[in-house]
């Protein structure tokens, strides 16, 4: 089939690793998201850091006499630390899919469709993940690997080693693998832009 | 070293080896150098002395004049034979070389796939890949302790 051999050499070309064409494209589970949720967490973290050290430099620029670190209380921190992963996740998903976490173990957040999401439904998610955790225990509930926001929200998370974003949807791959080029592939065409 | 090559058998012998012919002559050279060593170490002292250059006669320092003369331009020959010969003898092995055979063998040898991999930056090292696959390996152990056979292999859209 020239369709698998095209499929082949194209993961080959990406770069992708012998044993990750296996699980290319599946469903990511709750151990891989998990792991990946606790990566971004302490990224924000960081950036949390970095956003402390930056104030203060901008105090010791001001006032260089009278300068003191600032001690914000933990209600604010708290507060800008929930804000600061909402933008976070937010960009990421809606910019390369994938947050440092998702980038780590190899996972990407696309839609129901198969593509990234966009900025409003990449904002909701965020807020669901950041707001309701415990929503990813659902997937060892559910039958298809899908969290609380995933099922709310119909997004999925899959395995994706390759380091660009696939133009196409998984949908319309495998279809034109497949060689089944219904009507259908047309409609999901259009959902790109 | 019983499979040694011959050549680093013969110039490497073992201690308990049989000597050879070869060995006669290099031992009476040997003894030669080492008797001649100790006549250039009796002379050495008159060097300085009553047969330092300043005390030869006339025709003993214009013969070493000559010599001297001769010796530079046999260096000067030497030499300009050494800047003729050594070009066209490498010039002559590049030729014999077969290099675009050796680069096509060499580039043939280079695991083109895995260097794209390292290039493109974004998929990871060696451990990185590793962790992965383990907690892949674990997502599927998890699936299958929470309730027998799930749709694991559920692709990344809805149908």
């Amino acid at each position: 089939m020239t369709g698998e051999r095209e499929a082949h050499e194209q993961s080959w070309l990406s770069g992708l690793p012998e044993e990750a064409r296996a699980f290319q494209g599946r469903r990511a589970g709750v151990v891989s998201r998990v792991v990946a949720a606790i990566v971004d967490a302490l990224v924000v973290v960081l950036l949390l850091g970095m956003l402390y050290l930056a104030f203060a430099a901008l105090g010791f620029l001001i006032d260089p006499a009278g300068f003191a670190f600032p001690a914000p209380d933990r209600e604010g921190l708290v507060l800008t630390w929930f804000v600061l992963a909402v933008i976070y996740l937010s960009v990421c998903w809606a910019g390369t899919a994938r947050t440092v976490g998702d980038q780590l173990l190899g996972l990407r957040v696309l839609g129901a469709r198969g593509f990234r999401l966009r900025w409003g439904g990449a904002c909701v998610r965020a807020l669901a993940c950041v707001l309701f955790p415990w929503g990813l225990l659902w997937i060892l509930a559910g039958r298809e690997r899908r969290s609380l926001q995933d099922v709310v929200l119909r997004t999925v998370v899959i395995y994706d080693w390759g380091p660009r974003l696939p133009r196409t949807s998984p949908a319309i791959r495998e279809a034109q693998s497949a060689g089944e080029r219904k009507a259908h592939g047309d409609k999901e065409e259009g959902e790109d832009s | 070293m019983t499979n040694a090559p011959a050549t680093e058998r013969l110039l490497l012998p073992r201690e308990d080896a049989d000597p050879v012919i070869a060995d006669v002559l290099l031992g009476v050279a040997d003894a030669l150098a080492e008797r001649a060593g100790r006549v250039v170490l009796a002379v050495r002292p008159l060097g300085g002395g009553p047969l330092a250059p300043q005390h030869w006669p006339r025709f003993v320092r214009a013969l070493a004049g000559r010599g001297a003369r001769r010796r530079r331009q046999a260096a000067e020959a030497a030499l300009r034979g050494y800047r003729f010969v050594t070009p066209v003898l490498v010039t002559d092995v590049l030729d014999r070389l077969d290099l675009p055979g050796i680069v096509r063998e060499v580039i043939a040898e280079i695991d083109l796939p895995e260097i794209i991999r390292t290039s493109t930056g974004s998929i990871a090292s060696e451990s990185v890949r590793d962790i992965r696959i383990r907690l892949v390996a674990a997502d599927d152990a998890v699936s299958r302790g929470f309730g027998g056979r799930r749709n694991t292999v559920a692709r990344g859209h809805d149908r």
